[in-house]
Order: C-alpha cells, then sequence, then structure tokens
C-alpha cells in the first residue's frame, strides 16, 4: 500500500529531520509510529499526503510514486487519504454535522448522500446524539472522534493520526485507539504517531521506532520501549 | 457541480465578508471613490473633445492675398489650398464684399465718411481639420504659397486650449492610475484579512482534498462583489452628479457643447462599472497567490 525509499528530508535551515527512511506497509495493516519528540514523525506523515515535499528519495502509494504527482492532483490524492491531528482544526462556527458534512462538500457530494454518509459515520464513532452541537460544547474525546468521522467519512484506504491522543486522558486515549482499531478492521491502512507508552505496549500492533530521523527498530507486535 | 460551486461560494463569500465588515466597508468606499473619479475623468475628457472640436469647426484662418494677384491665381490658389490635407475647406472671399459687411458690422463708426477707398485686400478663409495642428498648417502655408500677402488666426488661444486639455488629460490620467492603484492595495489587503480570518478553514480543506479553484473560489466572490457594489455606487453618484452639470450648463450656458448623448454616458457608466468588479477579481488573486501560495 505504502512503499518508503530512502526518503530525507533536509528543512530550510539545512536540519536533517529525516535520514535514509525505508519502510513497507501493507494493505490493511495498523502500524504504531513511534518515537521522542522531534524524532521526524510528523514530518514523515506530512510526506505521505504531500503536506510537505521530501528533499530526496520516493513515496509509492499503490505504486504510485508521490513525486509524479502534479500539484493539481494533489486534492484527489488527499481524499484517498484521511488525517487526524492532535489539536483537532475543527471549525468552531459549525456544527459537528455541517464540520463532518463539510469534508464531502468540497468533495462534491449530492445532498442526500452526504445526509446519508454523515449519518452514518456518525453512527460508527457514536456520536449520533451530537450533530447538532458546536465544538466547544464537546470534550477533548469527542472532538477527536468528530475529526476521526470526518477524515474517513468518505471511506479512503489511508488513514493518518498524528498525535491522535496528545491532549487527551488515558481512558479516552483508550477508546480513540479502540475507535482507530475498528476502522482498521473495516479495511483501512492506518498509522497511528504517537509517544504514548502504554497504549502502545498494550495494543500489541507492529511498532515503527523513529530517532532522529532514523528508524531503528520495526516490530511485529512490538513495545514502545 | 459548477452549480454547487457557485453555491458554495456564495455561502462562503458572505460569511467572510460578514466577518471583516468594516474593512469590507472600507474597500467598497475607496473603490466607489476611485472609480467616481475614474469616471468624472473620462466625462471631462469627453467634454474637452467636444469643446476642441466645436473650437475646431468655428476656427478659422484669414489668408489675405497679395495686391494686384490677378482673379485666375487667385482660384489656383484657393483650389491649392482646399487641396491640402490639414484643411477641410476654402473659401473665397471678395475684398468689396467684406468691406461692405465690415461697414454693415460697425455702422457705428461711420467708416464710410472716413475712409474712400476699400483697405481690406481679397482673402482666402479656411476651415481646419484639427486645432492642434493649426501651427504645421500656417507654418506650411508661409513656405509654399508666396502669393499669400498675410496670414491672420487667433493661435493663442487655440494653442492655449490645447495646451490646457493636453495637460489636464495627463494630470488625469496621473490621479487615476494612483487612485486604482491604491484601490487595488486596498483590496489585496482586505482580501488577505479575510484569508486570514479564515486559514483555519482553509487549511482544513486543503486537507480534506478542496481543489484550488474551490478554495480560491469564495475569495474571488469577495473581491468581485467589493468590486461590483463600489462599482455601483460610483455609477449612481456619476449619473445624478453629471445630469445636475448638464442641467446647469443647459441653463446658463446654453451654447456649450456640454456631451449629454445618452450613449456616451451610458457607455461611460459601463466601462467604469466593469473595471470595478475586474479591479476586485484582480486584487483578489493577487492577494490569494500570496497568502496562500496557490
Ligand atoms: N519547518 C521546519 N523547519 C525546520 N525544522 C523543522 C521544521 N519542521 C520540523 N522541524 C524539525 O524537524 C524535527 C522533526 O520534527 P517533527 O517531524 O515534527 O518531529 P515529531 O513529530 O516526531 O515530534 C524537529 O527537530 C523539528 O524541530
Ligand atoms: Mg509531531
Amino acid at each position: 500500500m505504502i512503499k518508503i525509499k530512502n526518503l530525507e528530508k533536509v528543512h530550510k535551515n539545512g536540519f536533517k529531520a529525516l535520514k535514509k527512511v525505508n519502510l513497507h506497509v501493507g494493505k490493511n495493516e495498523f502500524i504504531y509510529l513511534v518515537g521522542p519528540s522531534g524524532a521526524g514523525k510528523t514530518t514523515l506523515l506530512n510526506m505521505i499526503f504531500k503536506f510537505d515535499t521530501p528533499t530526496s528519495g520516493e513515496i509509492f502509494i499503490d505504486n504510485c510514486p508521490l513525486s509524479s504527482i502534479h500539484d493539481r492532483q494533489i486534492p484527489h490524492l488527499r481524499r484517498n487519504i484521511g488525517v487526524v491531528f492532535q489539536d483537532f482544526k475543527l471549525l468552531p462556527k459549525r456544527t459537528v454535522y455541517e464540520n463532518i458534512a463539510f469534508a464531502l462538500k468540497v468533495m462534491h457530494y449530492s445532498r442526500a448522500n452526504i445526509r446519508r454518509k454523515v449519518s452514518q459515520v456518525l453512527d460508527l464513532v457514536g456520536l449520533t446524539q451530537k450533530e447538532s452541537y458546536f465544538p466547544n460544547q464537546l470534550s477533548g474525546g469527542e472532538k477527536q472522534r468528530i475529526c476521526i468521522a470526518r477524515a474517513i467519512v468518505n471511506d479512503p484506504p489511508i488513514l493518518l493520526a498524528d498525535e491522535p491522543t496528545g491532549s487527551l486522558d488515558p481512558d479516552t486515549s483508550w477508546e480513540i485507539m479502540h475507535l482507530l482499531s475498528k476502522i482498521n478492521a473495516r479495511n483501512t491502512t492506518v498509522i497511528v504517531a504517537t509517544h504514548n507508552k502504554g497504549l502502545v505496549d498494550d495494543l500489541r500492533k507492529r511498532v515503527v521506532t523513529l530517532e532522529s530521523g532514523k528508524i531503528i527498530r520495526d516490530q511485529q507486535i512490538g513495545f514502545y520501549q | 457541480m459548477i452549480f454547487s460551486n457557485i453555491k458554495f461560494f456564495i455561502y462562503e463569500a458572505i460569511i467572510g465578508l460578514n466577518r471583516s465588515r468594516l474593512m469590507f466597508l472600507t474597500s467598497i468606499a475607496t473603490i466607489a471613490v476611485s472609480l467616481t473619479v475614474f469616471g468624472f475623468f473620462i466625462l471631462v475628457s469627453l467634454n474637452l473633445h467636444s469643446i476642441s472640436n466645436y473650437m475646431s469647426s468655428k476656427f478659422e484662418i484669414l489668408v489675405t492675398v497679395q495686391e494686384n494677384l490677378p482673379q485666375q491665381d487667385i482660384k489656383r490658389l484657393r483650389a491649392k489650398l482646399s487641396r491640402m490635407p490639414l484643411v477641410h475647406s476654402a473659401t473665397f472671399v471678395d475684398k468689396d464684399k467684406a468691406w461692405a459687411e465690415f461697414k454693415k458690422k460697425y455702422t457705428h463708426l461711420e467708416l464710410a465718411n472716413l475712409i474712400d477707398v476699400n483697405p481690406l485686400p481679397h482673402s482666402i478663409t479656411l476651415q481646419v481639420v484639427e486645432l492642434n495642428e493649426v501651427k504645421g498648417l500656417v507654418a506650411s502655408l508661409k513656405k509654399e504659397t508666396p502669393t499669400i500677402d498675410d496670414i491672420i488666426y487667433s493661435g493663442d488661444l487655440s494653442e492655449k486650449l490645447i495646451v490646457f486639455a493636453k495637460y489636464s488629460q495627463i494630470i488625469g490620467l496621473c490621479l487615476v492610475g494612483f487612485l486604482l492603484l491604491a484601490t487595488l492595495l486596498i483590496i489585496i489587503n482586505t482580501i488577505r484579512l479575510t484569508v486570514l480570518a479564515r486559514i483555519e478553514e482553509v487549511t482544513i480543506m486543503q486537507l480534506v482534498g478542496a481543489t484550488n479553484g474551490l478554495i480560491r473560489g469564495p475569495f474571488l466572490f469577495e473581491g468581485m462583489i467589493i468590486g461590483l457594489i463600489g462599482a455601483l455606487t460610483a455609477n449612481l453618484i456619476l449619473y445624478f452628479g453629471y445630469q445636475y452639470i448638464t442641467q446647469v450648463f443647459f441653463e446658463f450656458a446654453p451654447y456649450f457643447p456640454i456631451v449629454s448623448d445618452k450613449a456616451i454616458v451610458f457607455t461611460v457608466l459601463l466601462i467604469v462599472g466593469a473595471s470595478g468588479p475586474l479591479i476586485g477579481l484582480l486584487g483578489s488573486n493577487i492577494s490569494i497567490s500570496r497568502s496562500l501560495k496557490l
């Protein structure tokens, strides 16, 4: 599904954030990308949905090299990759329903389809009753569920989550990780960047460890360490 | 799809404009002022042009012929003059007729009692094609036709008018250029503010896979609405203002050749009306490209 070859990123200020990163992610796999703050996790994820460009190396998605994707095609790439962040990125002046519908509207779904898809995804994340709430009326965990709902509402084959539990309490973090597992079980490739040690150790998934821009460990049923 | 895009643009644009109302009103006011001056300048230019046309049509150069030049030669001279490209028409004026008319015109001087002999020479009056060309015409007349005795024309006034028209046009153009540039900058800034106010939304749109066209659309629409409302305001001011001015001229200077042709005035309003949305679009386009790197 995702192949990363000799990926390197040197930031404008000369900082080497990634050094010769190689990684294969299979279809419908679930991966934890772990490592200390500043290891390069965000940098790596951003390049998968072309929010940033590598200095050298290549990323293939379904064997398609991202460097061959023209600027005009980037929106179509992004419709196939859902993204979730630590800081939610919800529109404060729009309701839960509108926030999720916004993504579909941008993709030109019809009104009837939007209605149907949004209620399906709200059901999946368990927030059907809160569709007319505004973000500031929700708890952190609920906000993150809405973000996840928005990211997967159009059923993209890939979901990237960058520190999705970074600002949540342990119990809520658990729920979010379970939701992500559930989404993975619906045939979605999921990559979660996190430094939440307890969760990684408990969930028994593949763990890829980054440190100073290098992959130092890649274990099938791994631990944070 | 195009229809749903336009609905999206309008909806988002209204949200954005409502959010930065004060800046929005300031932009409309500046574009209205600039376009009013712009339209006024066009109208003034048209009127100066009309005045100079009017004066050209009234303007005559009097060419006096050398004493004792035979009739045959005078005829030939008249024909030659009338063929000159800058000359509209050439009319022969017999000296006896001219003298009779002169005496009639100035009866109170009782010239007949003072002067026995007709002091006037035969002459030819020339109507010119362009006031601008009078100087050149006179110079070439002097050079090419030795049978001419003297050339009389009120060159000073016409030259002053031309100079005045030229300078007022240059100054007007500079002013209009300056104002339109200022307007453009203000629109760029207004749209930049609405972009910044919605940077979150734009980022989210980019993340969920909105095309650049969809992201730019609402901002372009905002620029266009600002330009359009500004232009409509300017047109109202111009239309009623100019109507009032023409009325005043009709009343107090009925012979003044003021441009009052409805078709011409509406063309000016149309130009002004189209410039507004165009400047708005241009401004928001520049602004989006700079603040979003799209
Ligand atoms: N735009 C940037 N310019 C310069 N350095 C950056 C930029 N973005 C990230 N970095 C640096 O790259 C390194 C990796 O950052 P990041 O990928 O955000 O790490 P992580 O997500 O693992 O915490 C950090 O040291 C960070 O300071
Ligand atoms: Mg990070």
